[in-house]
């Protein structure tokens, strides 16, 4: 037995970049978790535990909440991921070493026994990484306590780790690796041995699978169908690239759109907002004259029901744009008011429950239901507001005509009311979104290592693939230059072409993405995208493709100056 | 004197062509019995099945009285290691470990193999055995393929071919070698093989051909390994 584990094990560890690279994508999975976790768990308890909370305890404990949401998101997609590689990296182990099993099943070893190596192997790797990424999350946390700190003038806060995040963290991703090497060695033990004997050790794949990637390639114009054809031939590997390009741009993408939509947010809530001063009464009060520097509003609470749920939402009316206050459009265009049966909503509205212009839409004010029809979407709406004509909320009140409830002004102008000034409005604003935000963009960076190591792992194994060809290619006389372009180059255009192809459904998939989190965290991220970013993740793909190429040419050539092809040939 | 391996109306179909057409022969213990036959005409099949490494489609094999093709993977898998060794042509040595290793690991129980020493001794392989296998030379490969099939004493030793990958004067030694194991530790030997020279060593040779039993002869007379002559 310590013999079997001694041979599969340094088997395994030939492939020592490949699981480096596994035992990144392990650590960094457990990272976004941990340095989460480690900032959450304590000071939730500890908040809990408290009979009343203050206002900003109460603000500091969503955070908390949406942060926990957000980070077993990240856990849950990046186990997915790495189970995936996890899945490729043993499918292809087996695969070469289907002589090397089948001569130990020859010798009489149980397929359990040989199959325990493997997920005890997986499972070492899941729980080392899976400390590495509790021991950087640990100290990550930091940053998010202080910003906790910072933002919600919160003291006192602790970095604990409560056992059953331990678990989730290092356990449950590792469980699933092991379920992944577990399934991986199935061929293994259900093939019989002598046909193990005679199987190809090679990655290449069926034959129907190969006459359709023959079809395919004769599709391609111009010279290189070869190349085209022996691409085509790897799905598994293809299957790889394809999903690492789109994981790559999906976290790239996401990690942009949460980055940015702080600000958007921020942006939003300062264009057409000319006001210095908002001014809140209990009470409706009736407007006897026009006042100078001020506009008038009525403001209460109301629901909007869509076939599935209600949405609360802030109901203001105004009689008329004014110099401060104007509704207006993304690009900045000044929007009319709604007139009687009109409603102006948020883009929050349109992008998370898919409500648009023209949409008839039920509100619910006290009791009084009236229907409206959606007549614009302000982008420098209030947060979680709807604009309807003055008349129409009078009316749902039971107020008489010009009632107010508050004043936008330039002036304090009231010693009754409640005063918000743009200054606290403002600070209100960052205090919700500043941690939030550096939760998700530094789950996102490592959502973009991770995109990145998949992506390094997919061009790795491709390469890996083709290495018994190409020091046959070079036996033959080709120049490694002519080698490169045959064999490795063509991956470079499958990339480009995954890329262009991926891009439109990574653009959905991080637009479904965003608009889960905002219903689940509760604050509003809305999609940002430009063609500066598609750029980026253009040149990035390019440099990751650049990276993996030259270590892979490095390789390569030390195995052809090591004249190390008989040894290979024969190990293969 | 009651047979150690029995086949029985053995039949393979592989992608719906049979391979084996119902096959019965019963291996004597202690002989050293060659099957022969041209490529294709189903031999190595018939070794895998005997061996265990491959089910029939239909039939049944016996080690004395018990069915293998009845057993359980874990009962086969048990068979294998305390009963059985396979030598393989591509020797299947394993890479990472040195030849010690290499042997050792076809040990079941540290104290029921041969002295490891005496043994390497015996196959000229006692100054090889820190080394590694891409260290060895294809014999010298095959020499320890036959250690590590033999250290655990088994009762039959199946060879697929072994020497097939090797030249005339390892080929020689080869055969001899099992002769001399079959003698001393009292193996039964069945051997897989299309040279008509290894045959001739043979105790019994059965010839199969199109996936039956053509010839099956016993050797009056079998040459020594060293008398072969190497077309």
């Amino acid at each position: 037995m310590k013999l079997l584990y001694k041979q599969m094990t340094k088997e395994l560890s030939k492939n020592y970049l490949s699981l480096v690279l596994i035992l990144l994508l392990v650590s960094f999975t457990s990272f976004i978790y941990f340095f989460v976790h480690f900032s959450v768990d304590g000071n939730i308890a500890a908040l809990q535990s408290l009979p009343s909370l203050k206002e900003n305890e109460h603000l500091y404990l969503n955070a908390l909440h949406s942060n926990a949401i957000l980070a077993r998101n990240m856990l849950t997609g990046s186990v997915i991921l790495t189970s995936f590689v996890f899945y490729i990296f043993y499918h292809r182990f087996m695969k070469k070493n289907y002589k090397s099993l089948a001569c130990l099943k020859a010798l009489g070893f149980k397929d359990s026994v040989i199959s325990s190596l493997f997920w005890a192997f997986t499972f070492i790797l899941s729980v080392l990484g899976g400390l590495l990424g509790l021991i950087a999350g640990y100290f990550a946390s930091d940053l998010l306590l202080k910003s906790g700190m910072k933002s919600y003038q919160m003291s006192g806060l602790v970095k604990r780790i409560h056992i059953s995040s331990f678990f989730i963290g290092i356990f449950i991703p590792a469980f699933f690796f092991c379920i992944i090497s577990y399934l991986t060695y199935l061929p293994v033990a259900t093939k019989e041995t002598a046909l193990l004997l005679s199987s190809q050790t090679d990655t290449s794949t069926n034959p129907f699978l190969l006459a359709a990637a023959n079809k395919l390639a004769n599709f391609y114009p111009g010279k290189n169908k070869l190349s085209v054809r022996l691409a085509l031939r790897k799905p598994l590997a293809l299957i790889l690239i394809i999903l690492a390009v789109t994981a790559f741009s999906v976290m790239f993408l996401l990690a942009y759109s949460l980055h940015l939509s702080s600000e958007k947010i921020y942006q939003s809530q300062i264009l057409g907002h000319h006001y210095l001063y908002d001014n809140l009464f209990d009470k409706p009060r009736l407007l006897e004259k026009p006042l100078p520097n001020s506009m008038p509003y009525l403001n209460t609470s109301g629901n909007i029901m869509t076939a599935k749920q209600a949405i609360q939402q802030e109901v203001i009316a105004f009689k008329n744009n004014s110099p401060l206050f104007e509704l207006m459009d993304d690009k900045g265009n000044m929007l009319p008011g709604p007139t009687s049966g009109e409603i102006v909503i948020s883009p929050a509205l349109r992008d998370l429950y898919d409500i648009k212009e023209g949409h008839q839409i039920e509100l619910y004010i006290h009791n009084h239901c009236k229907t409206f029809t959606v007549s614009a979407i302000a982008f420098n709406a209030k947060l979680n507001s709807v604009y309807i004509h003055p008349s129409d909320l009078e009316e749902m009140l039971s107020l008489p005509p010009h009632s107010y409830t508050g004043i936008w002004s330039i002036e304090n102008i009231s010693d009754t009311a409640k005063v918000i000034s743009r200054y606290e409005k403002m600070d209100e604003l960052e205090k919700n979104f500043v941690s939030n935000r550096i939760s998700a963009v530094i789950n996102q960076l490592v959502g973009c290592l991770i995109g990145s190591i998949l992506l390094f792992l997919a061009l790795l194994l491709n390469f890996q693939d083709n290495t018994k060809d190409i020091l046959i290619l070079d036996l033959m006389g080709y120049q490694s230059g002519a080698i490169r372009k045959m064999l490795l180059d063509i991956y470079k255009p499958v990339i480009y072409f995954i890329f262009s192809l991926g891009l439109w459904p990574s653009m959905q998939i991080v637009r479904f993405i965003l608009k889960s989190l905002s219903l689940q965290i509760g604050d509003y991220m809305p999609f940002q995208s430009n063609i500066f970013v598609i750029g980026g993740i253009f040149l990035l793909l390019n440099f990751i493709y650049f990276i993996v190429q030259w270590t892979f040419n490095l390789g390569i050539n030390k195995i052809i100056k090591s004249d190390a092809l008989y040894q290979y040939s024969n190990n293969e | 004197m009651e047979a150690i391996l029995k086949a029985e109306k053995i039949e393979k179909i592989f992608k719906q062509e049979k391979i084996l057409k119902g096959i019965s022969l019963e291996i004597m213990p202690n002989s050293f019995t060659v099957l022969l036959g041209p490529s294709g005409s189903g031999k190595t099949t018939l070794l895998n099945i005997l061996s265990g490494l491959l089910k029939p489609s239909s039939g049944k094999v016996y080690y004395k009285d018990k069915a293998i093709t009845e057993f359980s993977k874990n009962q086969l898998a048990d068979w294998k290691r305390k009963n059985v060794s396979n030598i393989f042509q591509s020797y299947l040595l394993l890479n990472n470990l040195t030849v010690r290793e290499n042997i050792e690991i076809g040990m079941f129980s540290p104290d029921n193999g041969l002295p490891l020493d005496e043994l390497s001794h015996l196959l000229e392989i006692h100054h090889l055995l820190d080394k590694f296998p891409s260290e060895l030379s294809g014999g010298q490969q095959q020499r320890v393929a036959i250690a590590r099939a033999v250290i655990k004493k088994p009762d039959i030793l199946f060879c697929d071919e072994a020497t097939g990958a090797l030249d005339e004067n390892n080929s020689k030694k080869v055969v001899a070698l099992l002769h001399h194991l079959k003698q001393s530790l009292g193996l039964t030997v069945i051997f897989v093989t299309h040279n008509l020279q290894i045959a001739e060593t043979a105790d019994r040779v059965i010839t199969i051909k199109d996936g039956l039993i053509h010839q099956d002869k016993i050797n009056q007379n079998p040459i020594s390994a060293y008398e072969m002559i190497w077309g």
